[in-house]
């Protein structure tokens, strides 16, 4: 696992999102997180890094599926055609529509559905945890 | 009357009552020379009811064409067909729209064949028409109702989805924070407080799964009609849902076996939910210290091309009064110690239905239910 992860959040639920940030430090994981709000401002993230590749990427993205103004199909789908394609994303959904699951399987194999269990998800802290250290030992 | 009698006066009567028969018959009867040309076939016979429908007495339309008919809104396509039809010496038969005397407009279906003679050749033509307004009104007016309601009942539909669906994220919120709150300041709480609490995290989960659960509902028979959908091995689904529910099974100590499995014309998916809400009930309504034994078969329907699937199991029954109501949404028979909101049932029959199928149940209390629903399939020869 890198030292210090750059996490970027995709959800328009601040409670989604700080659930989510609450669930990774309690893994005991360092990262900085960049939250961004809407479909747009990812799109416009995912220009800024193919515009700048000095620029570092982020170790993670963590995509709501359900945004405004831009789907978070469209997202994944600028995401794999940009410099961050080899970036791995975790979608985080309240979708659990067969059709969205399908979508979401083009792009990553890792799909978690927002539960309203408390416990069920700070269980996205382990998916983190576990996609971050399969990244790290595959581009070992 | 192919034979007519040889009697002289047996045969005028014969004439008589034909003649009896033409004039007092509710359908315009117009009899026509041979010739299709302009001016012909001009009208050699009408019967009064062709008065009644045309308000052309039978002076006026003796030696006419029947196009004195026709006006802007008659079918010329139709007249084409007809042309066509007759000058190969066909039958013909449709429905247009035409003209009265006083130029009104109405319905008309009609039929033309032509009369032979002795020597089988084509002498005239007989038309009978007659007026079908109301019944094309009614039509009209039935498909326009239909149309109306399936547009509400859309549009309805999209409400329940998009509610359920933008409720989904206050509840969590509420859901998580309760839950976050009552871990971290429980103690700063009196008993009676902390009371309080648990019922409102209790209640935020349970609004929660409701609104899951109606999402899912409004969902489960989308798609149904949209594509051509090809026949999949019911058996292959049934083991994928039995794998599924492999905790429930080996916890509860349940027996799933299966008969014959058809091939069905179905998609996956929804078989997939129909196996999942019938055998987790099975399970879950079992009879104490009882394990669940369930068996699925199938069988060739009544109807053609139509398979039953029957999932039978040694639960706690239904009393018979509650036959049809179960398949309501959010439906429930038993109190809390039953998880569950109530949706499987009512998520069942939709997809059912939606296949133009059916589902129902059979069970007597104390003595185990069948559920049984139909679908388009059928036997495997191999099975």
């Amino acid at each position: 696992m890198p030292d210090m992860a750059r996490i970027l959040i995709v959800e328009d639920n601040p409670s989604d999102a700080w659930v989510i940030r609450t669930a990774v430090d309690q893994e005991g994981i360092s990262a900085e997180y960049e939250v961004v709000v809407n479909g747009e401002q990812a799109l416009q993230f995912i220009r800024q890094a193919s515009e700048n590749q000095e620029r570092p990427k982020p170790t993670l993205l963590i995509l709501d599926l359900n945004l405004p103004r831009c789907s978070g199909h469209d997202i994944m789908r600028e995401w794999h055609t940009s410099p961050l394609s080899t970036v791995p994303i975790v979608v985080v959904t309240s979708s659990d529509s067969p059709r969205d699951r399908e979508m979401a399987s083009g792009y990553t194999p890792y799909y978690f559905r927002k539960p309203l269990d408390f416990d069920k998800f700070m269980a996205i802290g382990g998916l983190v945890r576990s996609v971050l250290s399969r990244e790290v030992t595959a581009s070992a | 009357m192919t034979h007519i009698d040889d009697d002289p006066s047996r045969e005028e009567e014969t004439k008589r009552l034909l003649q009896a028969a033409i004039e007092s018959a509710n359908d315009a009867i117009i009899i026509t020379e041979l010739e299709l040309e302009s001016p012909g076939p001009r009208i050699e016979y009408v019967n009064p009811a062709f008065t009644r429908m045309t308000l052309y007495t039978e002076t006026e339309a003796i030696g006419k064409t029947p196009r004195i008919l026709q006006g802007p809104k008659t079918d010329q396509k139709l007249l084409g067909h007809l042309r066509r039809d007759l000058l190969t010496g066909e039958f013909f038969h449709g429905q247009t729209i035409n003209y009265r005397k006083d130029g009104t407009e109405y319905v008309v279906e009609w039929r033309i064949t032509p009369v032979k003679n002795n020597a089988g050749q084509a002498v005239k033509w007989l038309a009978v028409q007659r007026d079908v307004t109301d019944r094309v009104r009614a039509e009209e007016a039935l498909r326009a109702s239909e149309n109306h309601l399936r547009d509400v009942n859309r549009d309805l539909e999209q409400f329940v989805y998009s509610a359920s669906h933008d409720l989904q994220e206050p509840i969590r919120n509420v859901a998580i924070h309760s839950q976050m709150i009552d871990r971290k300041y429980r103690q700063l709480l009196p008993p009676e407080g902390q009371e309080h609490f648990a019922f409102v995290i209790e209640g935020a989960k349970r609004v929660g799964n409701l609104v899951q659960d109606l999402l899912e509902y409004t969902r489960a028979s989308k798609f149904a009609h949209e594509e051509p959908i090809d026949f999949i091995d019911s058996r292959k689904v049934l083991n994928t849902v039995i794998a599924d529910l492999e905790p429930s099974v080996s916890e509860t100590g349940a027996e799933i076996t299966a008969g014959q499995m058809p091939l069905v014309r179905m998609r996956e998916l929804h078989l997939r939910q129909i196996f999942q809400n019938l055998l987790s009930n099975a399970i879950k309504y079992r009879r104490k210290g009882v394990p669940p034994r369930i068996y699925i078969d199938a069988a060739v329907d009544r109807q053609p091309g139509t398979v039953r699937f029957a999932v039978r199991d040694n639960g706690i029954g239904i009393p018979a009064e509650y036959h049809q109501e179960i398949f309501g949404v959010f439906r429930r028979l038993h109190d809390r110690s039953y998880e569950g909101t109530g949706i499987g049932l009512a998520i069942t029959q939709r997809i059912v239905e939606r296949y133009g199928e059916k589902v129902w149940v059979e069970s007597i209390p104390g003595d185990g239910s069948t559920f049984f629903f139909t679908t388009s399939g059928s036997m495997r020869s191999d099975a």
